[in-house]
């Protein structure tokens, strides 16, 4: 699956959580991109992290996500959604699980 | 737009070759009926000729044509030839998204900086023939004219077709 969550931000220099946010909710990318009204191979690009999206683009994703723009996209690498939501847990536990 | 084909960049340009593989001879022969004082007719064959190569050989590379769609001078007929019956669904492909946008003025600028330097070349070539030759120079301006349609409706889009990468046409994962 094509994720810039780890590894480089690809041309534009963003990080994002597109490819994962499309995958936890059975999104195509088609679907996506005919909710947002552009090309598929544009989200293909947005979820390599090869085109940096404009504002209008930008907040169309917040919104079919429901979810605000830094969460989606951030300059600095993204932590995985699972260590943001269950990190305070894991800690308590003292790590286990952590890879 | 793009089919399985096109879709493969060492397709599109394989295609790319055959396109001014088709263009270079046309517009030597169009150049040749100039130098034989028969410009007017055949100037106008290649501005048609140019226009429907490029309709239907670069359209079908994958890289949608710079006009809008409802400029296209005949939508049924790009329908027919793409096997879009859905002129709604033909539009919708037609239409340029912010990226592609981007992509095409990139490309526009790339193909006009070339062609700075080809109109730099050609008038260096005018003022050597009219210092060699002055009668060169009557059929500078048609031989300019006719290089300079044949490279200002393809380039731009050969650029594209050339430098994009391999896309999924299916669009799902790569």
């Amino acid at each position: 699956m094509a994720d810039n969550t780890k590894g480089g931000p690809g041309e534009s220099g963003l990080y994002n959580r597109i490819a994962v946010l499309r995958a936890e909710r059975g999104v195509s990318r088609q679907d996506l991109a005919d909710a947002l009204g552009v090309n598929y191979q544009t989200i293909g690009f947005l979820e390599r992290g090869d085109y940096s999206p404009s504002l209008k683009l930008a907040f169309g994703l917040s919104e079919y996500f429901g979810l605000p723009v830094e969460a989606i996209f951030s300059t600095r690498p993204l932590e995985p959604l699972s260590a943001q939501v269950y990190g305070v847990r894991t800690e308590n536990l003292g790590g286990k699980g952590q890879a | 737009m793009a089919g399985p084909f096109v879709a493969k960049r060492r397709n599109r340009r394989w295609m790319v070759g055959i396109y001014w593989g088709m263009m270079v001879p046309l517009t030597a022969f169009v150049v040749g009926r100039v130098f034989a004082r028969q410009p007017s007719e055949w100037f106008m064959l290649i501005a048609a000729a140019v226009m429907v190569l490029n309709l239907f050989t670069l359209s079908r590379l994958g890289t949608k044509p710079f006009f809008p769609a409802p400029m296209l001078i005949d939508r049924e007929m790009v329908a027919f030839w793409n096997g879009k019956e859905d002129l709604a669904r033909l539009d919708a492909d037609l239409r340029l998204d912010e990226r592609e946008t981007q992509l095409r003025d990139r490309a526009h600028f790339r193909a006009y900086g070339i062609l700075v330097w080809f109109a730099l070349g050609w008038f260096g070539l005018l003022c050597v023939s009219r210092m060699l030759e002055p009668a060169w120079s009557a059929w500078t301006g048609p031989v300019f004219l006719s290089v300079l349609i044949a490279v200002l409706l393809g380039l731009p889009q050969t650029l594209l077709a050339w430098n994009e990468p391999d896309v999924n046409p299916t669009g799902e994962e790569e």
